[in-house]
């Protein structure tokens, strides 16, 4: 994440940053579309030695549909949507229908892996920078659920539930209730990178503190850039586990499951060396911290946070934890995933540069 | 809590129109003034028995000076200021002096605090509302401190650090660095009643979930509401450890300590009986979990948010859990109080369209005179 922020081996940017500032094309036409291909999913985890379903070029751009299966049983999932007066002729709705029938059977979870996307000239030691240009809810409706022995109170909560919600993809809500809407703030659950061959199969559910995966973190939005660490030749990305909102925290155990359509664009990175994922936004970079004990979590996350700001910006050890102290929030990702998440929100207008690092997303 | 305390945007627009806002913008005057002097400070407990050094009525508002001594020795007070050129004359400083000459270490360590206050009217099974009407950093610094053993990394800090951060009152923010400075967000670490006389002294290091205390909120300050549970006649309430900023975690074990000037309006509620604190911001309501192990701290935190929306919103407990997993943010207060804390920030704006209710107190253009 050091400036400069690009390597200027991309020809993409190159040509965004010729103006005075970088702005982005009026559309991104993505380079390439990724289908859903039942045939082609990983069922559930993440492996170095899963064949790629697309090989791109370090600066393209990707078009991935994501799929949220939560709520449909194997046997019949029609039913899911007959019972929640959702039409069966919507092409989302085929197409999940679909899939879902495909994967009956095969141990796939509810959020099938769309992936791995092959990245040339990425090499392990290398840094996948993937920005997220746009995400979309793909169908209009979503699923909240809950299970007694799950979730952030599990001996608390009495018996399953699955509350479904429409949503009004005009004004971009979710109605909770009569009277409740619920901004949506689509993001993905899951992005990683393969694991190390030796590693074998890493199964998705729990997030890793390397190669990332199931991390829930709400603010990895449009307009949010992940950078994760390359174990592999060529990465390995996976995406998968759209949600269309979320708290901090992920309480019940799942946020608003539900289908997105997610565009973005990869760079290989050989002058960045990290070790975790990390993120940037508009607004803040964020460090994480990951471990099955949330106390811990917050340990990861503060010397994840300290190696950042001596990273970008070049402070020492107590300048740097002092900040921590005074200027940098610390959030709970989720507690609900096997290994839970804290996350630190650095404000980026804490820093007055000289030269600023522009970013790449613009509203 | 309580169905009528709605911030409702549409009234409140109305009320901050052009025509409407100059009628509240008279500078509004606190009834009382506590100063940081020897005789108004408590050192290191909330205890039942302590004398209290202000009485007031229900509703009254009160200025209260709040001191923190990080980096002021004892042998010698003045020197810390005549290093960093500070005006010795300052008020605020001639405070500080003071107190650390005059007032004696009551073996319990613990936060210089101001009051306890006794609020008349005020019996055990009511609610302490406070509102945090104002809060002014008074001097032009604040101090930052690590040591090893202590904050959220205690197994990798080195050696004791002191920071001492410039303040630019003016600006309203720390100069944290040449090219780094925070807007400053002032509020109270430590605000608190008193318990039952048979809980004895209670250090004030660590915050209780029914009292209070050492809560390092970051989201406490000015337009804050804090709702206590009254265990004692008079409630007694007890305010200090002045923060100038924080951030949510006070991951090194402080935030950036210093003086500062606080409003508060203190009302006694018999119409609410809570069990823990509770709190709520213009824009939030705010629910907390307290406990040595941040996971547990998570737990009750959650917990206590499912019973918040049951109660005041009505919602079964499947839709306050499906909510809270949604739309509502689970933040850690802090890790280094011994008790740590997580709070949850439920936005208001969900619950608009409830037309009985009241707008919320809070005016950001409000204006206060001094009292002292």
């Amino acid at each position: 994440m050091p400036t400069p922020r690009f390597t200027g081996a991309f020809l993409t940017l190159a040509v965004w940053a010729s103006g005075p500032l970088i702005e982005l094309p009026a559309a991104v036409k993505p380079d390439y579309h990724l289908d859903i291909d039942p045939e082609r999913m990983p069922a559930g985890y993440y492996s170095a030695e899963t064949p790629p379903v697309l090989k791109i070029a370090s600066g393209q751009t990707v078009e991935i549909d994501t799929l949220a299966l939560m709520g449909l049983s194997d046997d019949n999932p029609e039913k899911f949507f007959t019972d929640n007066t959702i039409s069966l002729d919507l092409p989302s709705v085929k197409k999940m229908i679909s899939v879902k029938k495909a994967l009956a059977g095969k141990g796939a979870s509810s959020a099938p892996l769309a992936g791995p996307i092959y990245v040339e000239g990425a090499q392990p030691g290398d840094t996948l920078e993937v920005r997220i240009v746009d995400i979309k809810s793909y169908t209009p409706f979503g699923i909240n659920v809950g299970n007694p022995g799950k979730g952030g109170i599990p001996d608390v909560i009495p018996r399953p539930y699955a509350k479904v919600m429409k949503f009004d993809l005009q004004k971009n809500t979710a109605k909770f209730s009569d009277t409740i809407d619920i901004p949506l703030r689509q993001f993905q659950g899951i992005m990683a990178v393969s694991p190390t061959k030796e590693r074998g199969k890493l199964p998705s559910r729990p997030p890793y503190p390397d190669i990332g995966g199931n991390m829930d973190n709400k603010h990895l939005v449009k307009g949010t850039t992940l950078f994760l660490p390359v174990q592999i030749e060529g990465a390995g990305f996976y995406v998968a586990d759209p949600h269309a909102a979320q708290g901090n925290g992920e309480v019940s155990q799942s946020a608003i499951e539900s289908s997105n359509t997610v565009t973005l664009q990869f760079f290989v990175r050989k002058d960045l060396h990290l070790k975790g994922p990390r993120a940037e936004t508009p607004t803040h970079y964020i460090a994480m911290g990951f471990d099955e004990d949330l106390d811990a979590a917050v340990h990861h996350a503060i010397v994840n946070t300290i190696e950042l700001l001596k990273d970008v910006k070049g402070m020492n050890f107590f300048d740097a934890l002092s900040l921590s102290s005074v200027g940098v929030d610390y959030e709970v990702t989720e507690v609900v995933d096997v290994t839970k998440g804290v996350h630190a929100m650095i404000p980026k207008s804490l820093f007055h540069d000289d030269k600023p690092a522009p970013y790449w997303y613009k509203e | 809590m309580h169905r009528h305390r709605f911030l409702l945007p549409v009234r409140m627009a109305a009320l901050y129109s052009a025509a409407v806002f100059p009628l509240l913008a008279a500078p509004i005057k606190p009834d009382f003034f506590l100063g940081a002097r020897p005789a108004n400070m408590i050192w290191g407990y909330f205890w039942a028995e302590t004398p209290p050094v202000l009485t007031v009525q229900s509703g009254k508002i009160v200025e209260v000076d709040t001191t923190d001594l990080t980096g002021i020795a004892d042998e010698d007070p003045e020197a810390f200021f005549k290093e960093h050129s500070l005006p010795l004359e300052l008020p605020a400083i001639q405070d500080l002096i003071a107190i650390k000459r005059q007032v004696k270490p009551t073996g319990i360590r613990g936060h210089m605090m101001t009051g306890p206050i006794f609020v008349e009217g005020a019996q055990p099974g009511d609610t302490l509302e406070v509102r945090v009407l104002d809060v002014k950093t008074r001097v032009p610094y604040a101090m930052n401190r690590m040591r090893p053993g202590g904050g959220g990394i205690p197994d990798l800090v080195p050696r004791p650090y002191l920071k001492f951060v410039p303040i630019d009152l003016e600006h309203n923010v720390a100069l944290f660095a040449e090219k780094v400075r925070i807007p400053l967000r002032p509020f109270q670490g430590v605000m608190a009643v008193a318990p039952t006389a048979d809980r004895g002294k209670l250090p004030s290091g660590p915050p209780y979930a029914d009292i209070g205390g050492n809560f390092d909120n970051k989201d406490l300050g000015k337009g804050a509401t804090v709702y206590f549970p009254v265990q004692v006649p008079g409630a007694l309430f007890y305010i200090g450890d002045p923060h100038a900023v924080q951030g949510d975690g006070e991951v090194d074990g402080g935030a950036a300590e210093t003086s500062n000037t606080v409003i508060v309006q203190l009302i006694v509620r018999k119409d609410l009986h809570l069990t823990a604190v509770r709190a709520e911001t213009p824009t939030h309501y705010m629910v907390m979990g307290i406990d040595v192990e941040l996971s547990t701290a998570m737990h009750k935190a959650i917990a206590n948010s499912v019973d918040f929306l049951k109660e005041t919103q009505g919602l079964d407990f499947f839709n306050a859990l499906s909510l809270c997993s949604l739309g509502v943010d689970f933040r850690v207060t802090e890790v280094v109080d011994v008790s740590k804390g997580i709070h949850s920030m439920i936005p208001k704006s969900y619950f608009t369209s409830d037309k009985s209710v009241e707008p919320y107190w809070y005016h950001a253009d409000a204006t206060y005179e001094t009292a002292r």
